[in-house]
């Protein structure tokens, strides 16, 4: 069969690097062939060279980092905004069992909607400057986080509060004491879920209206058919995505070492 | 999800209050019409959204989001079948793979502009690569978890490999595959309607831009509720398909 086949031939012999580093050059090689055989001359699909020399120029330019700066900028507020959104929200409901049920199967079903469609009514609001963006973003990270802090919520045995109530704790002492030690680890698992979401609801927004930031200068690039910078703006822009999650993952491991 | 009947109304009734608060905010005059559509604003336009052939985008959305899951089936259902036969290919790429189910990859529509043009077929293709990784993933698990005495009844019966494959092991691995399918479809058509509002071509997501541009605010919030009511609908009539499918 066709696995056996494959296990024949590349299995046994090839370490695991070794695999990948030929599934790489085969990649690699592919775009090449394109490239040269491709319409355009190396302008439709760029060289590799071409696009590595245009991401070196790119990252050299230092205009660039004031859009990475607006971005990412764009991205830490939007997800400030989203989870404090959510957590405001758990904390009004938190007292009510049915309202915390009856929020969940809201956001539920209406976590798999498209954000950016609701892009005109930010811009209509928050204007074609950041606030816009944020609020795209924010909307994006709002849902998952909102959904894994209502789910932990609901997990979190009825006795911890009767002992926090039967001490006479404050609402400020049974947010600390109580429901911050359970919810703090839902709270980063939708944080990092969140945080895809929330870039790539900042720069689909910035690709749709914007005049600063990376999906601006994507847009820009693919405007002026400079593809081979269009392709460096989107490797910086993958860059940005896997740098956010990272930072996300390693807080998240970090606690879970530390608890 | 492990919701009751009680939520269920309590969700409906919360949504009644936010669209009767809205109104009566709106005819108070407290929020900007410019802004904000009233409920009866969207329901009078309904007939525009009609005439403007919203039912036609529909079924056009549903269409590139049902070819775009067809090219991400085609490509995930064997590699992902290759994955779990081969521990090696297992080990060097499935870590690819779930990097790729992660990344941004509608960011990508720029390049599939330039491949395809502002046509139907950036918008498959950006559905299709968005659907498959999650299709690959999910195909990999349920081959890989078949329990080992299923295959050795198997051998015991003298089966020989083709017929292991198909009585055998995808009827096992059929509720997992489905739930990847699921995941695809339900990636694919988020992906879609956003690259139609982004480029403003096709379905109903670009409806949506349309209206915002010649401001019929009312339409622009009706195509937005209706993107919202099918995405849910959607949603939940896969969940009920998956749930049919996967033994009790």
């Amino acid at each position: 069969m066709a696995a056996s086949f494959v296990t024949a031939v590349a299995g046994p012999r090839l370490s695991i690097a070794a695999t990948r580093t030929l599934a790489l050059l085969l990649i690699l090689s592919g775009w090449e062939v394109f490239a040269y055989l491709g319409p355009g001359d190396g302008r439709v699909m760029p060289h590799i060279w071409d696009i590595a020399h245009a991401l070196a120029s790119l990252m050299m330019n230092f205009s660039t980092y004031r859009h990475i700066l607006v971005t990412g900028a764009e991205v830490l507020c939007a997800m400030a905004a989203g989870a404090s959104a959510a957590l405001l929200l758990l904390l009004l409901a938190a007292r009510t069992p049915t309202l915390i049920g009856a929020l969940s199967v809201l956001f539920y079903w209406l976590a798999p909607t498209p954000k950016i469609i609701f892009f005109p009514i930010a811009l209509g609001a928050f204007g074609v400057d950041m606030g816009s963006k944020i609020a795209i973003g924010a909307l994006s990270v709002f849902f998952p986080v909102a959904l894994s802090l209502f789910a932990a919520m609901r997990q979190i045995k009825p006795i911890y509060m009767d002992v926090g109530r039967s001490f006479g704790l404050s609402g400020l002492q049974m947010f600390s004491k109580i429901y911050a030690p359970c919810l703090w680890g839902a709270a980063l698992t939708g944080l990092r879920l969140g945080a895809g979401l929330g870039v790539i609801g900042v720069l689909l927004a910035e690709t749709k209206l914007s005049n600063r930031g990376l999906g601006f200068l994507a847009v820009q690039y693919y405007s002026a058919f400079r593809i081979q910078d269009l392709c460096a703006v989107l490797i910086v822009s993958f860059a940005l995505a896997a740098m956010v999650n990272a930072a996300i993952s390693y807080i998240e491991s970090r606690r879970r070492r530390a608890s | 999800m492990g919701s009751n009947r009680a939520d269920l109304f309590f969700a409906f009734g919360i949504g009644a209050i936010c669209l009767a608060a809205l109104e009566l905010a709106a005819r108070a005059s407290l929020v900007s019409p410019l802004l904000v559509a009233s409920p009866s604003d969207v329901v009078e336009s309904i007939p525009l959204l009609l005439d403007e052939g919203i039912v036609s985008r529909f079924a056009e959305t549903f269409g590139e989001t049902f070819a775009a899951t067809a090219v991400a089936c085609l490509v995930g259902l064997p590699s992902g079948w290759l994955l779990a036969r081969s521990g090696h290919l297992d080990r060097s790429f499935r870590t690819w793979v779930a990097v790729i189910a992660s990344a941004p990859l509608i960011l990508l529509y720029p390049i599939f502009l330039v491949a395809f043009g502002r046509s139907s077929g950036t918008i498959i293709a950006i559905g299709a690569v968005s659907a498959t990784p999650p299709i690959i993933l999910n195909v990999r698990d349920g081959f890989s978890n078949i329990p080992r005495v299923f295959l050795e009844v198997g051998h015991t019966f003298r089966l020989s490999q083709i017929q292991v494959l198909t009585k055998v092991m995808i009827p096992a691995a059929i509720p997992t595959i489905v739930t990847g399918v699921r995941l695809g479809i339900v990636f694919a058509l988020v992906n879609v309607v956003a690259v139609e509002y982004v480029i403003n071509f096709g379905g109903v997501g670009a409806m949506v831009g349309e209206m915002a541009e010649r401001y019929e605010i009312g339409a622009m919030y009706g195509a937005i509720l209706a993107i919202v009511l099918a995405s849910a609908m959607f949603y939940a009539l896969t969940e009920r398909i998956e749930r049919w499918l996967r033994p009790s």
